[in-house]
């Protein structure tokens, strides 16, 4: 007995130490900031499953000068590696988190602020972003709430947050000592070179890869009538109580001049198929209400506000046939998601290239660019007879 | 403090076992069992330190009482007996049933009664029923003498003291009386791998499928009709994961008391495995089963015999109804337990019908039905009539049980993930036209459940148990049959009769391989399903 003890001893000892060394060398979520092994562990398919938690302690080992903030559009869409970003805004960081609202962009500065000193914040602001909408059902939720409270370093009120010391400890035992992290690592060091595969890079980017793979896949038809589909169900619902949350952004940008940053609000492009969508739905008035509370609340409390929304050559890439799946469009993957090509263009604008995408709302030229937006929509109806129609039959 | 913790596997626990060893060997058994005793106060305390004076008290009140009432004749211990009784009951019935009582007074009289919430101490059902055992033995003479620190040690016992096996005392004092509490290489071995294979089936299968079953009984919670396919994963993967986890359990408490050389009964036997739902009880919560067949329902059923009832009704039918509605009743304050009790209750009722229809003479189709073999149709019965009662176990409120059975049902559609209309049209417009619709599902967490519950019904119904397996090293008190000779139905019957377990270098890294499993499957750290009892 005295030696099957001692070969259960040893066995586990071993396995339990083997799986940490893996885990502390891949460190799939960044919790332990192991530096990475180009070509090895670099990449991190992980991390963007776990960005509440991989960005909440990667921000903490970088000191950007800017610092972008929003949900999924704009961690996809602003890649801090480009070239874009003039050399005074290097180096960059994304701390967007796919799925967040601006309650939890708020929090995540908070949490910034805590470690870092950003000289530029960039909030991408949404409207869908902004309704209010009831909890969704669990079983529709492909990933389970995560805790991301315990990891900020300090309260809402601004307070040292009592829970973080434990929640780091954990997060560590976690990162290295789980069956989660270990099949992380592995999927990690497999998926180094898989362009199919979306990853986190160590600035804050999401890649892209998985919508890349859908399109592949499905075609960007498909990928564009499915998120339809799913917006238009949330549009109406919203539209039973129409509730609008603004007030978190405004405090956001209050928080970062408060900390000598100043602060630019994007409103991001909307794909056609959006724009079209909640003009049948008739929420057009609510859309241009947001907008001009956006941009009167925000310059009030010392933001730039940029509007890339309207009509162009970006948003109204003509959709591909449904059968279609080789044929890739150039700026957008699907009505929410836009392409790191366009977010390349928007960054470009709003550090000061020339151009005429997009422009800065004051609220002097308010009325005027809402105007514009009205036109530009008009124009377009008379000339998309086929795109109406298929839209019609979804919002339908 | 719960046994799947960091801080109950890598310091409580070792620094127990330490000090009883030590303690043993340095300064006598009796050392070594008042350090246990304080031990499990200890883990008592690490939940809430409030209600250690509550379990002390009722250890200290029974104490008394019961040698009081050995102080008497038996003919006069009837009146400290009721006493006895009725302040255990009453203390549990104050803790568990007060909240349950004024709101259902309210609901039905409209009233607006208010107590404020009474937080349910720790393991309260289990040491109140473990000591009443105790006063009524006494009672009838069954039990003369006992001695104090056993008595508190047989409460107190961490292993068992916060969600059983529900222990009894003529099995439990004699082994704290003559236990020497020293190291042994045998105990070590046996309690390490029951304890390994309990937290594999704990951490990693039972919280496994708890993850993707919780969400569905949530939606239910939330108003949200639940359709066929998530109705039927609620109720089997709630099976699932309740008998994972509670078997879990009670093999992590045999391992850690065999652990310092005391052996528990058995409280789980395969009961998936089981072809009636008699069979089922007598394998599932064993020993809760034997409280109440020793303790509820033979009294009642020795009634009725002794009033010259012998019809079925009055003998088997009423006996049973009674002990499942208590059982019901003392499972958790609330009406949806009652459900689960009563419809045990039912199933068991009709069962034993069946059973005496087995010896009538009619050609009618029942009872040539029930006469001949089905034991696939049966085991398959029991298995969908157990997951049933289990949903209202799980659900918040009848209401909820009821919406998910009704969804088990059809009653409310059968609705598919869209990713199935996207990628495969022509299918989807098939399905369609028997009314199954596509919503925004996630398509990968469904399969995840559905192979989890297919893994897990695998692992229930085809390999022996731990204590089959261990047969031959004593791994409880009472035992299963050995796997060869257990006549249940399961494939693969042979090739899993020569598995026995063994000290042997394969079985030592096969447990050491479970050990890592659990542990990896840590952080996900969740209470156990019997935790609140």
């Amino acid at each position: 007995m005295a030696r099957y003890m001692a070969i259960w001893a040893v066995t586990l000892t071993v396995m339990l130490g083997a799986v940490a060394t893996l885990c502390a060398i891949v460190d799939p979520y960044n919790v332990i900031g192991t530096p990475c092994i180009p070509g090895l562990t670099a990449q991190k398919p992980a991390a963007v499953h776990w960005a509440r938690l991989s960005k909440a302690y990667l921000i903490q080992r970088q000191q950007p000068m800017t610092l972008i903030l929003g949900s999924s559009s704009a961690d996809v869409g602003f890649n801090p590696e480009s070239p874009a970003w003039p050399a005074s805004a290097k180096p960059v960081f994304n701390l967007a988190i796919d799925g967040a609202g601006p309650d939890v962009f708020l929090r995540y500065l908070q949490h910034a602020l805590a470690a870092t000193t950003p000289r530029h914040i960039v909030v991408a602001v949404n409207f869908i972003e902004s309704l209010t909408l009831p909890p969704r059902r669990v079983t529709e939720a492909a990933a389970q709430p995560f805790d991301f409270e315990s990891r900020m370093r300090v309260l809402a009120t601004g307070a040292p947050n009592p829970a973080y010391a434990r929640a780091h400890v954990a997060d560590l035992v976690f990162a290295t000592l789980s069956f989660t992290a270990l099949s992380d690592s592995v999927t990690t060091l497999l998926h180094q070179h898989d362009p199919s595969t979306a990853y986190e890079t160590a600035s804050g980017w999401n890649d892209g890869g998985e919508l890349r793979r859908w399109a592949r896949a499905d075609g960007f038809f498909r990928l564009v009538i499915d998120k339809d589909r799913e917006k238009i169900a949330q549009y109406k619902t919203w539209r039973a109580q129409k509730s609008l949350q603004i007030d978190p952004v405004l405090r956001l940008v209050r928080l970062a001049r408060a900390h000598g940053a100043d602060v630019t609000l994007v409103i991001p492009p909307n794909y056609v198929d959006t724009m079209e969508s909640l003009r049948q739905l008739g929420l057009d008035p609510d859309y241009d209400a947001w907008k001009s509370a956006i941009v009167t609340g925000g310059t009030a409390v010392g933001a730039t506000v940029w509007d890339f929304s309207g009509y162009s050559p970006y948003t109204t890439e003509p959709l591909p046939a449904s059968t279609d799946r080789t044929h890739r469009l150039r700026w957008i993957w699907e009505p929410v998601h836009f392409q790191s090509a366009l977010g390349d263009v928007m960054i470009a604008r709003i550090t000061g290239a020339p151009g005429d995408f997009g422009a800065i709302l004051t609220p002097a030229n308010l009325a005027s660019q809402i105007a514009r937006y009205h036109a530009g929509q008009t124009n377009w109806i008379g000339q998309h007879p086929a795109d109406i129609a298929r839209i019609s039959a979804l919002v339908r | 403090m719960l046994f799947n913790s960091y801080a109950f596997i890598f310091a409580f626990l070792p620094a127990v076992l330490a000090g009883c060893f030590l303690l043993a060997r340095h300064a006598g058994p009796v050392a070594a069992q008042i350090w246990l005793t304080a031990a499990s106060l200890t883990f008592y305390a690490s939940w809430n330190a409030r209600y250690v004076p509550l379990l002390l008290g009722s250890v200290a009140f029974n104490s008394l009482i019961a040698h009081a009432m050995l102080a008497r004749p038996e003919a006069r211990r009837g009146a400290l007996l009721a006493l006895g009784i009725a302040v255990d009951l009453g203390l549990l019935g104050y803790y568990k049933y007060t909240n349950f009582f004024v709101d259902t007074v309210n609901r039905l009289a409209g009233s607006h009664l208010f107590v404020t919430t009474i937080l349910l101490p720790l393991g309260i059902s289990f040491y109140t029923f473990q000591q009443i055992t105790l006063l009524v033995d006494i009672s009838g003479g069954d039990t003369r003498r006992f001695r104090l620190r056993d008595f508190v040690l047989f409460v107190t016992f961490f292993p068992h003291l916060i969600a059983g096996p529900i222990v009894h005392h003529s099995e439990m004092m004699p082994q704290f009386a003559a236990a020497r509490y020293r190291f042994d290489w045998t105990n070590m071995a046996v309690g390490t791998t029951l304890f390994a294979v309990g937290l594999f089936k704990k951490a990693v299968l039972a919280d496994g499928i708890g993850g993707a079953v919780t969400p569905i009984y949530s939606d239910a919670a939330a108003g949200h009709p639940i359709t066929l396919l998530y109705a039927w994963a609620a109720a089997i993967g709630f099976l699932l994961q309740m008998y994972f986890d509670f078997a879990g359990y009670s093999e992590m408490a045999l391992g850690l008391a065999r652990m310092v050389g005391i052996k528990l009964p058995m409280n789980f036997n395969s009961p998936l495995k089981s072809t009636s739902i008699i069979a089922y009880w007598s394998n599932w919560h064993i020993t809760l089963t034997r409280f109440l067949t020793a303790y509820v329902y033979t009294p009642i059923a020795m009634a009725a015999v002794r009033r010259r009832r012998g019809a079925f009704a009055s003998t088997i039918a009423a006996p049973t109804m009674i002990t499942m509605f208590l059982s019901g009743l003392w499972h958790g304050a609330g009406l949806q337990y009652l459900v689960f009790g009563l419809l045990h209750g039912a199933f068991l009722t009709v069962n034993h019908l069946s059973r005496s229809t087995r010896n009538q003479k009619s050609k009618s189709f029942l009872v040539l039905f029930f006469k001949k073999e089905h034991p696939f149709f049966f085991l398959v019965l029991t298995l969908v009539a157990a997951a049933v009662a289990l949903t209202f176990f799980h659900a918040n409120s009848v209401q909820d049980g009821t919406d998910i059975v009704a969804g088990m049902a059809g009653l409310h559609g059968v609705a598919l993930p869209d990713v199935i209309d996207s990628r495969l049209p022509a299918f989807a417009a098939t399905l369609a036209h028997f009314g199954i619709v596509f919503a925004p599902l996630p398509l990968s967490p469904l399969l995840a459940l559905y192979a989890w519950m297919l893994a897990l019904l695998m692992l229930a119904l085809i390999p022996p148990n731990i204590l089959q397996l261990m047969y031959a090293h004593d791994p409880a008190i009472t035992l299963p049959l050995p796997y060869a000779q257990d006549r249940r139905p399961a494939p693969f019957r042979r090739v899993f009769a020569r598995l026995a377990w063994r000290p042997s270098p394969a079985w030592a890294v096969a447990t050491a391989a479970l050990s890592a499993g659990g542990i990896l499957a840590l952080n996900r750290v969740t209470e156990f399903l019997y935790w609140q009892f």
